[in-house]
């Protein structure tokens, strides 16, 4: 017998959710690591944003448009994490459990270190905005659809986030 | 370098490091609830508590037979053909809190795909999966594989809801009893919804056809699966033996995570070859979730031919997923090894303080009442062994596999093959279940495969 609609609808929302995570999920954390600086947060917060469009799935008027949409759902989820702090600190000390928490740290390099520290202190539009820009190679416009911010935006604090890093480097060199 | 390269530079090189992450975990459904019924058949709401009276009953009866059984030594089979319905729940006093409540198992109506020892012109499949519940005896849901293709293997993480399937091309050679899995895919069960599983496709690779597949562990997680294989162990390839494999793979992007490999000059080398069958489950994974445990030296100086007396010398190495890729012998370590006992499943426990061997007798020159399918425990620490079950009946052929274990082994579920004639020509009896204190307690998962790792909790 046939599933009724509703069950049809949730059937596929679940097919295609996993096929879009499958196709993007690991992409989706690397972008989310640079923002919040671990793994398993980062892991966290793109699961909450799959999470989150497989519930919004049958009310999505494009579904063509759900990679932008999981996209702004984990930076914002990136800054929420930034705004619990204490929330942070317990997921980054379990981070050291993960098995390639050690290698990632021996094999970055002090210099890598040293940008990556400095891009964490960056306030969350600087660094999202610098991280699309450069990490993403995201033109204004495409920075400024995933930030859901104006390009004047993105192009002001893409600037003052360059400026900082400079300085934040200068100073540690 | 100006500051903008350094940012790429630098956050290249950090999601460079970042190479896999863990599946997708969606809630379950709601459960599915029927409609009201309709005015014509209100007769139902009457029948109702009748039909569950009579349960009541028949669970009543089903306790007392367990009770009388589990006094015995030993428990002797049903028909090999019994019907995975007409088993009952495992009820009060057994371990059965710890068993995962749902299992994942292969299922070929057709008996073909199973048979021992293989036809030499054998045409298999396809091969379903049935995902049933294990307490109850329900089956929750049959699973077909994907058109040209026969699922050939199953193994199962923690949380009671995620399996990973091996599927194989159905045009397959005559000859090759070990169909090389040519997909991956993930099964996500949801029981008690309209759709209570779903079937996903992984990126993981397939092998050629000849590749003997010696093992399939998923991760505890569900993050990592671990697959043990050999290229051109079986004759339709032209490319000669390769050397014997363990690679993890990221279940959610499909990379191999670790590679390592051992030269075997050219000889099968694999445990689980000589069975000729495609997932031993013989790889396992420890409590800390990243070591990996898997039987080895099933041929002699573990780079030679695989028979002669070092057959009866399996060993069981470990493997830390923090090393790095390379040497499979030099990367891992023996931390156990069996004397003199044939083991066709030989794995470690997740507490890593028992070996459990289930028997492969049946091969040797003298064919007695020892091929009898038996069951045996070794003490890590001790190298103790002690006979945890054994399915009496004087075979000639008696084959034993474990297919899952509590961390400390302390419960079992095994299936045993007995044969009275080695070719398979007389009487053969099947049987699987929950073994605890010697009694077998039979579960409903079917029983084609006990030589194969057909099911998995």
């Amino acid at each position: 017998m046939e599933a009724p609609t509703g069950r049809r609808s949730a059937y596929e929302a679940q097919e295609r959710v996993t096929e879009l995570f499958q196709a993007h999920a690991l992409g989706l954390v690397r972008l989310a690591v640079l923002m919040v600086g671990d793994q398993p947060t980062a892991e966290d917060v793109v699961q909450d944003a799959f999470l989150g469009l497989y519930r919004r799935w049958p009310a999505l008027v494009d579904q063509d448009k759900a990679l932008g949409y999981v996209r702004s759902s984990v930076l914002n989820g990136c800054r929420m994490v930034h705004r619990a702090k204490s929330h942070r600190d317990k997921i980054a000390l379990e981070a050291s459990t993960d098995i390639e928490s050690a290698e990632a740290t021996a094999l970055l390099g002090e210099a890598n270190r040293e940008v990556l520290d400095a891009l964490h202190q960056l306030p969350a539009r600087q660094r999202e905005a610098v991280v699309l820009r450069y990490y993403l190679d995201m033109s204004e416009a495409q920075a400024a659809q995933a930030m859901r911010v104006s390009r004047g935006t993105v192009k002001s604090a893409t600037s003052r986030g360059i400026a900082a890093l400079g300085r934040l480097l200068k100073e540690n060199s | 370098m100006n500051v903008e390269e350094r940012v790429r530079v630098a956050t290249r090189a950090r999601t460079g490091l970042v190479r896999d992450i863990r599946p997708l975990e969606l809630p379950a459904r709601q459960p599915h609830r029927q409609p009201s019924l309709p005015g014509g058949r209100r007769w139902a709401t009457w029948v109702a508590p009748l039909a569950a009276a009579a349960v009541i009953v028949a669970l009543a009866v089903v306790l007392v037979t367990t009770r009388e059984v589990r006094h015995q030594p030993t428990i002797f089979p049903g028909p090999a053909t019994a019907s995975p319905a007409g088993v009952g729940p495992i009820v009060g006093g057994t371990p059965a809190a710890t068993l995962p409540q749902y299992y994942a198992a292969l299922d070929d109506p057709s008996g073909k795909a199973f048979s021992n020892p293989l036809p030499a012109h054998v045409v298999l499949g396809p091969v379903g999966v049935l995902v049933g519940d294990s307490r109850t005896g329900q089956r929750i849901a049959t699973v077909s594989a994907p058109r040209g293709q026969t699922f050939v293997g199953v193994t199962a993480a923690a949380d009671d809801k995620t399996f990973v399937l091996a599927a194989a091309s159905l045009q397959l050679s005559t000859g090759v009893p070990s169909p090389s899995p040519a997909a991956w895919y993930l099964l996500r069960i949801n029981p008690g919804s309209a759709h209570p599983t779903t079937l996903t496709r992984l990126s993981i690779p397939g092998e050629p056809t000849g590749t003997q597949f010696s093992g399939i562990s998923l991760s505890p997680n569900g993050r990592y699966l671990a697959v043990m294989f050999q290229q051109g162990v079986w004759p339709t390839s032209n490319s000669g033996t390769g050397p014997l494999n363990l690679v993890v793979y990221s279940v959610s992007t499909g990379r191999a995570l670790r590679a390592w490999t051992q030269q075997t000059k050219g000889f099968p080398a694999g445990y689980g070859w000589y069975y000729g069958r495609y997932s031993d489950t013989s790889i396992t994974w420890l409590a800390d979730g990243h070591t990996l445990a898997f039987a080895d030296g099933n041929n002699s100086g573990e780079d030679g031919p695989p028979l002669g007396d070092a057959f009866g010398g399996v060993k069981i190495r470990t493997i830390d997923l923090v090393r790095p890729s390379g040497d499979l012998l030099a990367a891992s370590k023996v931390v156990f090894a069996v004397k003199n006992h044939w083991c066709m499943t030989l794995q470690l426990t997740a507490d890593g303080k028992t070996v459990i061997c289930g028997s492969y007798y049946g091969n040797t020159a003298v064919r007695s009442a020892q091929s009898d399918p038996e069951i045996t425990d070794y003490s890590v620490a001790t190298g103790q062994g002690r006979l945890v079950y054994r399915f009496s009946g004087a075979y000639e052929l008696g084959l034993a596999n474990i297919l899952w274990a509590s961390p400390d082994g302390s419960t079992l579920v095994g299936s045993v093959l007995a044969q009275s004639n080695y070719n398979g020509s007389g009487v053969i009896k099947r049987s699987g279940g929950l073994i605890a204190k010697g009694v077998l307690t039979p579960l409903p998962f079917p029983l084609g495969a006990p030589d194969a790792g057909q099911a998995s909790f």
